[in-house]
């Protein structure tokens, strides 16, 4: 069975899309909050590789792509959802895996992304006297 | 109990990368730890999106100044997906061979460092003795030591012509032979075994957790390489070994960068051997709108660029994840039980880009407040190092090392 195939087994009616528009890139889309389950299912399920999360704001939503390698096939699987622009929240899945902790706090404080369940908030990358609620990665912070 | 916190870090003025590692101990040992980052935060990616496509691998070669080709080769086959368009084939050998040359100085480097960490400062100089001629090469080549400007959206900027490229065989005459002297000379020393075996070790399982790439992940028995599972450039052609280790400790670290460089040497070989003539270039002017993503196996793992573009001149999302963002968190299960004398070395085998070993305090949390320097933490595994070498008397790395030419 080709790796698109045993992904919609996987998740089941958990992809809502999936789209492959080269031979070694997937993209499935899925609802925010079956995020969670959606990565279980790459992650346990069928042993891909965390490689990390993109956070960024289209012109209605922001849009967090979650980005897997399964490396004996060669192919990267792109996670794709959405969350609203004024309250953007969504579950942690730094609970499944360590490699999801700096990323979700970079996204935090980049996009202002709320990620319920993350042990650990904190700032990553922007120095403490950075301005609360400015994220530098929203469309209307220029440059 | 009474515990220390001793911050490593965050700044020197050679560093690439200033990173504070906060070491909670125990005595000598490591019972928890804390890494800060941010230091060195330049808002590349924000800055990304005020460049033109053809701009922007301008831009990420200054990401890092060791993986200058690997930066903009990740993003340019982004681009090049968005595109369409595949280079012609005598741009993708020019891809490799730099790139090739790029994981070789970057190795030596580590491996000179690494020598210097445990206390074999002529390990030093003699690596870094062979990563000159290497630095002159791509200058030779490329135009710069650093920051190439080698390839661009579509194929490569300048030709280098064949009689340029046999210079690497010429160089590679001189390496070969060295390395290998070096890699059997370590792997039997039992000084090396005694400070490098069994030390920081990476299990399979917290190798996973922390989604570890490159020379980490093999290391610890983790077969990726992005050069043989998604190949790009001109790697499919090639005849090479992924090298790969099971014992996750800072010996398996170093063997498997101590292979790599003799795998490097075979690629390089055949890439100036094989390499077809023809044009350099596909000419690529609009970008259309879309999405894509492309990963390079930088010298020390998986470099990987999302890009977006909505059919305008710049792109508008551009996310770059260099291989230390998940190799250094990966220091938190490897460093916790192990002692002070060999932090550095555990910082230093996943060769972050460069770690905090200067400018270090000790705070104490009764009485008051004493500080050390960096060179105090070295010269702990100095004294450690010497300590050992003690009990082995001359081994045969030593006699090897006493042989070598001195330095000018």
């Amino acid at each position: 069975m080709n790796l698109s195939d045993r992904i919609k087994q996987q998740l089941g009616p958990v992809a809502l899309e999936i789209d492959q528009p080269l031979a070694n890139r997937i993209y499935v889309y899925v609802n925010a909050d079956q995020i969670v389950a959606a990565v279980r299912g790459l992650y346990e399920g069928l042993g891909a590789r965390f490689q990390i999360l993109t956070g960024l704001e289209s012109r209605s939503a922001i849009e967090l792509l979650y980005h897997f390698s399964f490396d004996s096939e060669g192919t990267v699987v792109t996670l794709k959802t959405k969350v609203c622009t004024a309250f953007p929240e969504i579950e942690s899945i730094s609970p499944l895996m360590a490699s999801a902790l700096w990323i979700e706090r970079e996204v935090h404080e980049m996009l202002g992304v709320s990620f319920r369940g993350h042990p650990d908030m904190r700032r990553l990358l922007m120095s403490d006297d950075w301005p609360e609620g400015i994220h530098p990665l929203r469309r209307k912070y220029q440059l | 109990v009474k515990k220390t916190i001793l911050p490593v870090g965050p700044f020197h003025p050679i560093q690439e990368e200033p990173e504070c590692f906060q070491l909670h101990l125990d005595g000598e040992r490591i019972v928890d730890m804390d890494v800060r980052i941010g230091y060195n935060h330049r808002g590349v990616e924000k800055l990304s999106e005020t460049k033109t496509f053809h701009q922007v691998p301008f831009l990420v070669e200054r990401v890092c100044g060791i993986c200058s080709a690997s930066h903009p080769l990740a993003y340019i086959q982004a681009v090049e997906d968005i595109a369409g368009v595949r280079p012609p084939p005598r741009a993708l050998y020019l891809r490799t061979i730099v790139n090739e040359l790029e994981r070789v100085h970057s190795h030596l480097l580590w491996v000179g460092l690494a020598g210097h960490f445990i206390g074999y400062n002529t390990v030093f100089m003699w690596a870094w003795k062979y990563r000159e001629p290497v630095m002159d090469l791509l200058e030779e080549l490329t135009g710069s030591r650093v920051n190439y400007a080698n390839a661009r959206v579509g194929g490569v900027s300048r030709d280098i012509a064949n009689a340029d490229l046999a210079k690497i065989n010429r160089y590679l005459e001189v390496m070969d032979p060295a390395v290998e002297l070096f890699a059997g000379a370590v792997a039997d020393d039992p000084v090396i075994h005694a400070r490098l075996k069994d030390v920081g070790v990476l299990s399979r399982r917290d190798a996973r957790d922390y989604a570890v790439v490159g020379p980490t992940a093999r290391a610890a028995g983790i077969p990726i390489d992005v050069r043989r599972d998604d190949p790009y450039a001109a790697y499919d052609d090639l005849d090479w070994d992924v090298c790969v280790e099971e014992s996750g400790d800072v010996f398996a670290m170093a063997v498997v960068r101590l292979r790599e460089l003799m795998e490097c040497s075979k690629m390089l070989r055949q890439a100036v051997r094989k390499i077809p003539g023809g044009p350099i270039d596909a000419v690529v002017r609009a970008i259309p709108p879309g999405e894509a993503l492309g990963h390079v196996e930088a010298p020390r793992g998986e470099t990987f660029h999302y890009v977006r573009s909505d059919g305008g001149a710049n792109p508008v999302r551009h996310k770059i994840r260099a291989p230390s963002y998940v190799n250094v968190p990966s220091f938190r299960a490897r460093a916790i039980g192990e002692t002070i004398s060999d932090a550095v070395l555990i910082i230093a085998s996943v060769d972050p880009c460069y770690s905090c070993t200067e400018r270090l305090a000790v705070v104490r949390s009764a009485d008051g407040q004493a500080e050390l320097s960096g060179e105090d933490l070295l010269r702990l595994s100095h004294e450690r190092t010497a300590e050992i070498r003690k009990q082995y008397g001359r081994t045969k790395l030593d006699e090897l090392l006493a042989k070598m030419p001195p330095v000018v």
